[in-house]
């Protein structure tokens, strides 16, 4: 077999492959226009339960508690910190990729997209998942402390507080047209 | 000499009886306003079968004339599906006129390094020069629309599913045709029958495809995109990237910390 028909061959099937990926129905996938707008959610389902996950992953509590419990129990503590750390962890990237969802909707209905934020964000978000990973990994290896998972909390709401705020400005902007549209027909 | 099998015949015949009902469809549904382009494409092709059948009739398949006759009027198909697959394109994006501008620039780039990679990998002598050609606008085709389906999915865009599947359809037909080529180019006048039979099958099935989605196409009026204000964006877009920014910049400083090591 020559070196062509290899070389076409694995990029064709890269291509099959994207193309199946790309047109396989994304959930939650996009109507139009003003429903776009209707449908963006910025609430941080996450933020709210922040004081319990400080609870559970307070580190003198841990401290505390191992002192006076055996091996058995600690080693059990150590493991449910860590599940509740990694739940906590999906949780954030399901409200970081609902605000990326907004961002997304917001650059589709803009009549001109700057080429070097849209990159920016790509590049940026594909970071993210890089090392939202990494971290994902480092800590089902050991059970973090809460600092750390506090620092993402508070970008990630502060993130959605400020999207909210620019999301109702355009919003009403939007629904203006929309509605005059939507009464005529 | 080559002789052009009884299954490439009917095959033939399919692909004809199939340009010719989606041809009906496009007219009976007065789509050819809405796809000139592709309305075009489908009559181009249909007329390019008796005009092959009439020259491989006359001077047998494996003559020279039909070597030209087949690849010239083949070049022309290949122009009109290309305008077809732009015409599709802005069909599915061309009203998101802010993505739009990204969009199309975005494709020329991927389809020329297609074509270029192509141009490079396939063979450079005077018989494969054409098929190498072919094979590039090809390979062109097919990145521009999975390139065009990526982005749809970045941005969340609702494609319609008719025109998802002419988009397939395209797709699917240029990756088959680009495989086939490329056996072509390696194996040459040993395969030339069974490239034909190959490529007529995968076009009777792209065809069929297509049929089915113009039959179920609705009028693209029925979709009105509610474009926001230009401020919108310029203030948001900034604000996103640099919360972005931080956040990976803290997620840095989480995996180089200790904190998460310890219990």
């Amino acid at each position: 077999m020559n070196l062509l028909l290899v070389t076409v061959g694995v990029l064709v099937a890269g291509l099959l492959g994207l193309l199946l990926w790309s047109t396989f129905k994304k959930t939650g996938a996009r109507r139009t226009g003003k429903h776009q707008m209707e449908s963006i959610s910025l609430h941080c389902k996450h933020v709210p339960n922040l004081s319990q996950i400080r609870q559970a992953l307070d580190r003198a509590d841990f401290e505390y508690l191992a002192a006076k419990v055996n091996e058995k129990a600690a080693r059990r503590m150590h493991a449910e910190r860590r599940r509740i750390a990694l739940k906590y962890l999906a949780g954030l990237r399901g409200d970081f990729e609902q605000l990326m969802d907004a961002a997304q909707v917001v650059a589709s209905l803009s009549p001109q997209v700057e080429a070097k934020e849209e990159w920016k964000r790509f590049r940026l978000s594909v970071e993210f998942k890089v090392k939202y990973q990494l971290v994902r990994a480092k800590i089902a290896m050991h059970a973090p402390g809460f600092r750390g998972l506090e620092n993402l909390v508070q970008l990630v709401s502060s993130l959605a507080m400020n999207l909210e705020r620019a999301v109702g400005e355009i919003g009403i902007a939007a629904m203006g047209p929309a509605a005059a549209v939507s009464t005529k027909s | 000499m080559l002789t052009l099998t009884n299954w490439a015949k009917v095959l033939w015949g399919c692909a004809l009886a199939l340009q010719l009902v989606v041809f009906a469809i496009m007219i009976g549904k007065k789509q050819y306003k809405q796809f000139p382009t592709i309305f075009s494409y489908i009559l181009i092709s249909m007329l390019q079968s008796p005009v092959l059948y009439l020259v491989y009739s006359v001077y047998g398949y494996g003559s020279w004339t039909a070597y030209w006759s087949a690849w010239i009027s083949q070049s022309v198909v290949v122009i009109f599906r290309w305008a077809a697959v732009c015409e599709l394109c802005y069909a599915i994006l061309g009203e998101f006129r802010g993505i739009w501008g990204l969009a199309w620039r975005m494709l020329t780039v991927f389809g020329a390094l297609a074509l270029l990679t192509a141009l490079i990998l396939g063979g450079h002598d005077f018989e494969r020069l054409i098929n190498t050609f072919d094979l590039g606008l090809q390979f062109s085709i097919a990145t521009v629309m999975v390139v065009l389906f990526l982005f749809a999915r970045y941005y969340q865009v609702e494609v319609e599913k008719s025109l998802r599947s002419i988009g397939i359809a395209f797709c699917l037909y240029s990756c088959f045709r680009t495989l086939n080529d490329t056996v072509l180019q390696t194996l040459w006048r040993n395969y030339a029958g069974t490239w034909t039979v190959i490529d007529e099958i995968t076009y009777v099935a792209t065809l069929g495809l297509i049929g089915s989605a113009v039959y179920v196409l609705r009028p693209q009026t029925d979709r009105k995109i509610v474009l926001l204000p230009q401020t919108a964006y310029l203030q948001f877009a900034p604000q996103v990237n640099e919360r972005l920014r931080a956040l990976n910049d803290r997620l840095g400083q989480l995996l180089r910390s200790k904190e998460t090591g310890n219990a």
